[in-house]
């Protein structure tokens, strides 16, 4: 894939990483020489140009027209918003995926023409907000900007669930086991696979059903 | 008629007087308050402290009942994400922008919003002045 990344601070910088060690083709804006001085020496894989981002000129010279995707990430909303728009009116790009700064232009963004506004914000807010609120259940990885999460909780002695099978238990919504730590033991659930305290539990769940599954393995709903 | 500006600089101001002076209900819509100094003693609309490209602060300045809106902030982008929202989140049906990079001017233009491009305007009539035949 051919990727155009506009802005490379710190998120624009990891996100070239992580698309070069995919062998994926990357271009590199930024409008501060130093930074893009920078970039040459440690992407030497990737084309970086030196301009501002809003100026189709500089866009046609990072072959945006050729573009699969653009990331506008610059640390101003109504750039990435422009950035956006000029790639997918003018150069026809097919998606345009902007960092949004301000929670409020989320929408705003969605409305004009953005495909998918990442509101960095809220995201690490929520990602906080769990890992405040439910201390014994820890956050693995996160699917869908935060919505969906893979999690893992220590079943407690005081459980309900402990010596029930899993067919017996009631999950909440939008929940599933993926795998039972136990010991040295990976074990995969089954509807009769019996839960023993102890056991770490890795599962998939939603934003609005992780207490619910905290209280149902945790101590907490004793 | 109900007129919007966002932005209290030298144009903006200019232009809330004389609508205002018109007899238009003008809201001048800036984010320092330092800006409405410009308006003078004789200005009788309104101002709102709040951002251009925030919906809240556009809903405060009365977007909703505007029949027109002018956006002349110092930033480019800011005036086109601004005029953008005005017309198509709100649909204020007369909207124009100002942006000074004549090539974003002309792109936008395209896309179907009113642009005036001082740049423009200004090289045009100097060239005309330079010219011109005695």
């Amino acid at each position: 894939m051919f990727v155009v990344v506009a802005g490379a601070g710190n998120v624009g910088r990891q996100l070239a990483r992580n698309l070069l060690r995919e062998k994926h083709t990357v271009i590199i804006l930024d409008r501060q020489p130093d930074v893009c001085g920078r970039m040459s020496r440690l992407f030497p894989a990737a084309l970086v140009i030196c301009g501002d981002s809003c100026d189709p000129q500089v866009l046609e010279q990072a072959y945006l027209d050729r573009a699969d995707v653009i990331a506008a990430l610059t640390g101003d909303d109504e750039d990435n918003l422009i950035i956006c728009q000029l790639a997918k009116e003018r150069f026809k790009v097919k998606r345009a995926v902007a960092k949004v700064n301000d929670s409020r232009n989320a929408k705003t963004f969605a409305a004009l023409g953005v495909d998918v506004p990442v509101d960095s914000g809220s995201i690490i807010t929520s990602l906080i907000t769990q890992e405040i609120s439910t201390s014994e259940i820890s956050t693995l990885f996160t699917l869908k900007r935060g919505r969906m999460s893979i999690v893992q909780v220590t079943v407690a002695p005081s459980s309900p669930v402990v010596s029930k099978k899993i067919m017996e238990l009631s999950l909440p919504q939008d929940t599933v086991l993926i795998s039972i730590l136990r010991g040295e033991e990976v074990i995969i659930p089954r509807g009769f696979t019996v839960l023993q305290r102890g056991d770490d539990v890795i599962a998939l769940t939603s934003g609005g059903s992780r207490q619910a599954l905290l209280d149902l393995l945790g101590a907490k709903n004793a | 008629m109900q007129a919007l500006i966002v932005g209290c600089g030298r144009v903006g101001s200019e232009l809330a007087q004389i609508l205002s002076a018109g007899g238009h209900n003008v809201v001048v819509l800036d984010k320092n308050e330092s800006s409405f100094k410009r308006l003078g003693d004789s200005f009788n609309g309104a101002t709102i402290l709040g951002n251009g490209i925030d919906t809240e602060s556009l809903k405060l300045a009365g977007v909703e009942r505007a029949a027109a809106a002018a956006v002349v902030t110092n930033g480019d982008n800011t005036n086109l994400m601004s005029a953008q929202i005005i017309k198509k989140i709100f649909g204020v049906p007369r909207v124009v922008a100002r942006v000074y990079d004549p090539r974003r001017a002309a792109l936008y233009r395209q896309f179907g919003l009113e642009i005036i491009s001082g740049t423009t305007l200004v090289a045009s009539l100097m060239r005309d002045v330079i010219m011109e035949k005695k």
